[in-house]
């Protein structure tokens, strides 16, 4: 199921009148079965995005789509989401299992497959007008809907308005008079919204709705009444026997599978299946997918901290959501757990095909696992795309900053027709920037962009070698670096760096960028 | 030996607290088991007697007004306990759920809590009160507003009516701590809990059911231990709202602590040679032994009940 997002907006409004817009014009589509991680800065809106997508928190302003339904105004529960939480929220008196049985019992999924199976049984009945009348069913429900959804839109205009006039100070008589025609406005709003509702239901319903509906039932009626009947003796035969008290329904189902009429023979099964059987093999389904299933009986306090991620995944995914949704979800891990979960989480996402928004502050786990991302600041997007593109082409100095680590090295420099220089030394050239001077600009670079040369334009003053691993890397200074250190990977073969000798370097172009320094907009 | 030493000083910490139990707690706790067993005991003279038996226990199992005060007492514990505790936890949910006016509304439900019992025990006799002689004094609030003549709590009044006007009085008085309590607990549970709730799609009730008791049943445990402890030892709820001014309380209305309060009030034998003070620590160690049964119960059923 493909996300949409449109225009979304969320302010918090305090007691004292501070204003925090915590998203901002929120424009992004997230594609059917997809990995997309949102991520930024903490504060930056990414779990604020989030909770909207969720339902726990509604936007000021704008759309939030499912596909093509609009899921604005609906509650969680109604929208089919599955939310794993940062410190996971498992219940923690219930056990793995029934921790992740919980949503399903809250389901009712046995009046839903009664209610399926009838609507096919009128549908094999009465083909030509169970059709008609269904087709209006869903019909009135989405405009229902929508204008549920256009009343909401304009009770939040009424109060923002509101907002507003409590603001202006002007005298107490005027207040009162704009206050009185703005909520008669709003309520004239209210009666065209009704009185159009009523006329565009009319327009769908069909002219016969109530005769339709009495020929579907009473058809069906034909067909059930008798077998009813039959049902009745039975049961009245079964009851006399203690043999069958236990475990009834399936001794009368066995009993009544023989002589249900075949139309109804679906709706009948629907309401003698066990559905805690049922569900308790789906949950034991759900906890093998995610490799829990040999912890069942345990409580979450028991569980380690990889373990307790994954029973808080498959609980969300245990009720078969149309999204998944994950408030940073290896935060709470140690490095090395958090390295497996994160393939876990994209192996579980790739196996059922889910359409999964993550939220991260961390760059390298965005990276690494997502099919797109998402970087946001300010409570809004900064840029989005495919991780390795959106590295190798940030779109502005924020962007360059914050994907990769060791962290871009910024020099301050300068532009002189097309020649980006530091310290009056051309260090890079772009036809992008051909006829353009600015006294002051940033050249990032990035720490795998240097490369070793006796005629380099760039003299670096190396401190120490650092080594963690298999990383080598140079902590070199730079009278025009932005911080007082400046980190370089070096390839093995560069290992001849003596301390308090400097060193040339040439730039690579593909991994140089230049900045404008007030704007932060990237040039070249 | 670090740890030697570490021990001689927490030893040294307690040995005040110790000291003042052992004079307060223990000595008086003992004396009075040995009391109980030597039914001679001469109050005035501190004298055991000669007779160390169980006379002391059959005479108060004899007297009818032990046993009807041991009904009493147990009426109110069974009673008001459970009723006070589901009233409290209903009430301190609905306080926890609404946002304006809940530091007002707590307040309002914390009042009976700072007010003297038996003063608000001797409002509530006024207010069930009802004139003997007609046309004397006018009827109490609840007549009045009924637009009854009952005898609720007057020498008059019937078994079931002055025990339900104490109850209504001891239900009333507990509630406060209870809801603050409550309220503790439910600030307590993390928030994440309910939404986890709210995207499992769990209906209200469930969400009572399931979650927030299960979560708050820590609390409740606590709440009903204590509670229950508390109505064992009732006696001023009884004194002041169906008692009257002036005079000792009417014997068919005492509780286990009334019996005792009026036997050590009471020197020298009975007509079965045992000493009325015998009796009454009998009785306070029959209370004792009573009450911690019940607590040891309690901590049972919780072990098993809540969770974690």
């Amino acid at each position: 199921m493909e996300v949409r997002l449109e225009n979304l907006t969320k302010v918090f409004e305090s007691k004292n009148a501070a204003r925090t817009i915590a998203v901002n014009q929120f424009n992004f589509t997230i594609p059917d079965g997809k990995l997309v991680g949102l991520l930024g800065p903490s504060g930056c809106g990414k779990s604020t995005t989030l909770y909207m997508i969720s339902g726990l928190l509604y936007p000021t302003h704008g759309r939030i789509f499912f596909g093509d339904e609009d899921v604005t105004e609906l509650s969680p529960e109604q929208r089919g989401i599955g939310l794993v939480f940062q410190n996971y929220a498992l219940y923690p008196h219930m056990t793995v299992k029934k921790n992740i049985l919980f949503p399903l019992e809250n389901m009712n999924l046995k009046k839903k497959a009664i209610e399926d199976a009838i609507k096919s049984a009128h549908l094999s009945i009465l083909p030509k007008e169970a059709k008609s009348y269904y087709q209006f069913v869903k019909e009135s429900t989405s405009l229902k809907n929508k204008y549920k959804r256009l009343e909401s839109e304009a009770k939040a205009v009424y109060q923002s308005k509101i907002i507003d006039l409590s603001k202006i100070k002007q005298n107490q008589e005027k207040n009162t008079k704009s206050l009185a025609s703005l909520r008669q406005s709003f309520q004239e709003q209210l009666k065209q919204f009704k009185l159009s509702f009523e006329k565009e239901l009319q327009k769908i319903s069909p002219e016969n709705l109530q005769t339709m509906v009495s020929k579907i039932n009473h058809a069906y009626a034909l067909i059930e009444k008798p077998y009813q009947q039959q049902k009745q003796k039975l049961m009245l035969k079964l009851l006399l026997n203690p043999i069958h008290w236990l475990n009834f329904n399936s001794h009368l189902w066995n009993a009544l599978k023989t002589m249900v009429p075949e139309t109804i023979k679906a709706v009948e099964e629907a309401r003698y299946k066990d559905y805690r059987k049922l569900m308790n093999d789906e949950a034991i389904a759900m906890a093998k997918l995610v490799g829990i299933e040999d912890q069942l009986h345990k409580k979450p306090a028991q569980l380690s901290g990889g373990q307790q991620q994954r029973v808080a995944i498959a609980r969300a995914l245990v009720k078969k959501p149309k999204v998944l949704l994950l408030d940073e979800p290896l935060s709470n891990l140690d490095a090395r757990l958090r390295l497996q979960t994160r393939e876990e989480i994209k192996r579980i996402q790739k196996e059922i095909g889910i359409t999964t928004v993550f939220v991260t502050h961390d760059q390298e786990e965005a990276m690494s696992i997502s099919d797109e991302i998402v970087l946001m600041n300010f409570g809004a997007e900064q840029q989005k795309g495919n991780p390795q593109d959106v590295y190798n082409q940030p779109a502005n100095l924020f962007v360059a900053k914050f994907l990769g680590t060791p962290q871009l090295n910024l020099y301050q420099g300068s532009l002189k027709s097309g020649k980006v220089m530091i310290q009056d030394q051309v260090v890079f050239e772009a036809s992008a920037l051909k006829n353009k001077t600015m006294d002051e600009v940033l050249i990032g670079v990035r720490p795998e962009g240097y490369e070793m040369d006796e005629k380099g334009t760039l003299t670096l003053q190396p401190q120490f070698i650092e080594m963690i691993g298999r990383d080598v890397s140079l902590v070199a200074s730079h009278p025009q670096a932005q911080t007082p250190s400046i980190r370089i990977i070096l390839n093995s073969d560069d290992f001849a760096v003596k301390p308090n000798q400097s060193i040339k370097v040439k730039l690579k172009p593909h991994k140089t960028f230049i900045f404008e320094k007030s704007t932060g907009r990237r040039l070249a | 030996m670090l740890d030697h030493k570490r021990d001689l000083k927490a030893w040294l910490y307690l040995i005040l607290p110790l000291f003042l139990l052992t004079i307060f707690t223990f000595y008086p706790l003992i004396k009075t088991f040995l009391i109980s067993l030597f039914s001679e005991y001469n109050a005035l003279t501190d004298d055991f007697g000669r007779y160390f038996d169980f006379y002391a226990y059959t005479a108060i199992f004899n007297d009818r007004f032990f046993t009807n005060a041991l009904t009493n007492t147990l009426v109110i514990v069974f009673v008001s306990v459970p009723v006070s505790t589901v009233l409290a936890l209903l009430i301190a949910v609905s306080l926890n759920s609404i946002k304006p006016l809940q530091k007002i509304f707590q307040t309002i439900f914390f009042i009976p809590y700072v007010t003297n019992a038996l003063a608000i025990g001797m409002v509530f006799n006024v207010m069930f009160s009802h004139p003997l002689v007609g046309g004397v004094a006018a009827e109490g609030l609840i007549n009045t507003l009924f637009q009854t003549a009952i005898d609720w709590v007057g020498p008059t009044a019937t078994v079931e009516r002055w025990r339900t006007v104490v109850l209504i009085y001891t239900i009333w008085s507990a509630l406060p701590f209870k809801i603050l309590v409550f309220i503790g607990g439910l600030q307590n549970i993390s928030k994440q809990y309910y939404d986890a709730a709210k995207i499992d799609a769990a209906p209200k009730w469930k969400v009572m059911t399931r979650i927030t008791i299960p979560l708050l049943s820590p609390i409740i445990s606590y709440i009903l231990i204590t509670s229950f402890i508390g109505s064992f030892k009732a006696y001023e709820s009884v004194l002041s709202v169906v008692g009257t001014v002036g005079r000792s309380l009417d014997r068919n209305r005492w509780t286990a602590v009334a019996y005792v309060y009026d036997k050590i009030g009471i020197s020298g034998l009975d007509i079965n040679n045992v000493s009325y003070y015998s009796r009454g620590a009998a009785a306070a160690v029959v209370l004792f032994f009573i009450i911690m049964i019940f607590t040891f119960l309690n901590l049972y059923i919780s072990k098993k009940t809540v969770h974690y």
